[in-house]
């Protein structure tokens, strides 16, 4: 447990030495954040009433679909696995440190979005803070174990980024975050509808809190589990 | 002997490339073993499947005490320091901290990132990794590749210093004079099995019979009369030719100029070197 937690710790710390690492995490989600919120109020002021929802939604994808797989192939892609496994610290550990960081980055995030979205742009301040965490935790849960699975999967960077950066497009495209249901085609809001960013944003509005809730963590544990089943196997083709 | 480990008939396929046909060896207790190859001869799927990082397909894998590591193409997070590494490693092997931060100088390393290290500095760190947990049998794979002259001498001494204190040394490499200078009992790897094994002296005493012979001599007749050793060309006005034997050789060449009456203008004569009789044979020469 002590070595498990030094491991988490550790990564914790890494990722703050990683340029890349703090861009999808941090960087590109605050200035996004500061950029589209202003746009989107003043486009729309009802969009003030879910800003800081959209914004969370937006982070949590960026960081988890983008920025996790990224360290996850950058350990399981390469020979570094290997002098892990013969030096004792079991290769599994790299994807569930990368785990807990990618969630407390992204709750860090989330906690800083939700503060600013009143100050900066006048928007609806959360709710209710404990519900809010709630409901971002478990979109994160969720987000973040399809990115570990997707850095499991792939060995080429470049399939990976390509796939990577599609499915965020469309985690955010199709969530309701940047356009309302009603201006997408219907077979689009079909597709939103089985995309956890729409969940986490529906759960963060207050509609069907438990059911999207439940599917997010019924996601998380389905590439959970695939993600461990992906490690044993390439364990065994070694 | 008191092996300490035992391979015995290892098989690996990689798709219809066979890279293990059929390899044995014995590694007794307490000394350094060298496996030699060139580059593709199966060294480091030796090594992987001795470790168990490999699945053999065939032949078994016997291991005498508990094993540390150093891999060919060992690597960790560039970010990570060096006390952060050495003390992730020993608290999953549930080990102090100190005393593998005191090995190799890495205490003035501690707090350098892996991916500022020097070539040197990181074979240093990654062999302090293996001797974690205080190994019987520590397994190098190529460890002086890269290093430069000082490094590897630096090496070679905390080689000794393990033989010294016990422990089994099983290294890797495809360089000949290191092996000689360190290993008690090499092993050869030519297409997937061992085409040698023995100690160095036993290697050397072959290759002090074989000779590389020049002759300068009058007229072009000398490589057609020539029977002992094989003729290997003309070099700058001398007939080259390769013998087993030196004394048998050069008495044979004297012999046929006297009867045919050519005069000998030069003899030069040159010892085959333990690099030369390495690559005869990784590359097709004799078997063990």
């Amino acid at each position: 447990m002590k070595a498990f937690a030094y491991g988490v710790w550790l990564q914790w710390k890494i990722d703050f030495r990683k340029k890349d690492v703090l861009m999808m995490y941090y960087i590109m989600p605050l200035a996004f954040f500061l950029f589209m919120g202003g746009i989107f109020s003043s486009i729309d002021p009802d969009m003030k009433e879910t800003l800081a929802y959209a914004m969370t939604v937006f982070a949590v994808c960026a960081g988890a679909f983008v920025g996790v797989p990224t360290s996850i192939i950058g350990f399981f892609g390469t020979d570094m696995r290997k002098a892990y496994r013969i030096g004792g610290v079991p290769p599994w550990t790299a994807a569930a440190n990368g785990f807990v960081s990618a969630c407390a980055h992204l709750l860090v995030v989330s906690c800083v979005i939700a503060a600013l979205s009143p100050i900066t742009f006048g928007a609806e301040p959360v709710a209710e803070a404990l519900p809010f965490l709630g409901v971002a935790l478990c979109f994160m849960a969720a987000a973040v174990s399809i990115g570990v699975f997707l850095g499991l999967l792939f060995k080429s960077q470049a399939k990976l980024s390509v796939v990577a950066m599609m499915l965020f497009l469309v985690s955010i495209m199709l969530s309701g975050i940047m356009l309302p249901d009603q201006f997408l085609p219907e077979a689009m809001r079909t597709i939103g509808g089985l995309l956890p960013s729409r969940w986490a944003f529906n759960a963060f509005s207050g509609e069907n809190v438990v059911q999207n809730v439940l599917l997010m963590v019924g996601l998380f544990g389905v590439f959970a589990l695939a993600s461990a089943l992906r490690i044993k196997a390439i364990g065994r083709t070694e | 002997m008191n092996a300490i480990v035992n391979v015995r008939n290892l098989t690996k396929s990689y798709g219809q490339n066979r890279v293990l046909r059929g390899v044995s060896f014995q590694v007794a207790r307490g000394e350094v073993f060298a496996l030699l190859g060139v580059n593709g001869a199966g060294k480091t799927t030796t090594i992987e499947c001795i470790e168990g990082l490999r699945r053999a397909d065939g032949g078994t894998v016997e291991l005498g005490g508990s094993l540390g590591v150093q891999l060919q193409a060992s690597s960790i997070v560039a970010e990570c320091t060096v006390k952060e590494a050495v003390s992730l490693f020993c608290l999953w092997n549930k080990t102090p901290t100190a005393p593998t931060l005191a090995l190799f100088d890495l205490e003035q390393l501690k707090s350098k990132r892996y991916g500022s290290l020097s070539v040197g500095q990181k074979k240093r760190l990654h062999v302090a990794l293996a001797l974690i947990g205080d190994p019987d049998i520590v397994v190098l794979d190529e460890p002086t590749a890269g290093l430069d002259i000082e490094g590897r001498l630096q090496l070679h001494d905390e080689i000794r210093a393990m033989r010294a204190a016990g422990k089994t040394v099983l290294l890797a490499s495809h360089d000949m004079a290191e092996v000689e200078e360190l290993c008690d009992t090499l092993a050869i790897l030519r297409d997937g099995r061992i085409a040698f094994c023995g100690t160095p002296a036993e290697l050397k005493s072959e290759v002090g019979r074989i000779a590389t012979i020049a002759v300068r001599a009058s007229g072009e007749a000398l490589p057609r009369l020539v029977r002992t050793c094989s003729y290997c060309g003309e070099d700058g006005g001398y007939s080259v030719f390769r013998a087993s034997n030196l004394g048998e050789a050069l008495f044979e060449i004297a012999s046929i100029a006297r009867t045919h009456g050519l005069e000998i203008l030069d003899v030069r004569t040159e010892r085959a070197s333990l690099e030369e009789r390495f690559m005869e044979i990784s590359k097709g020469g004799d078997a063990a």
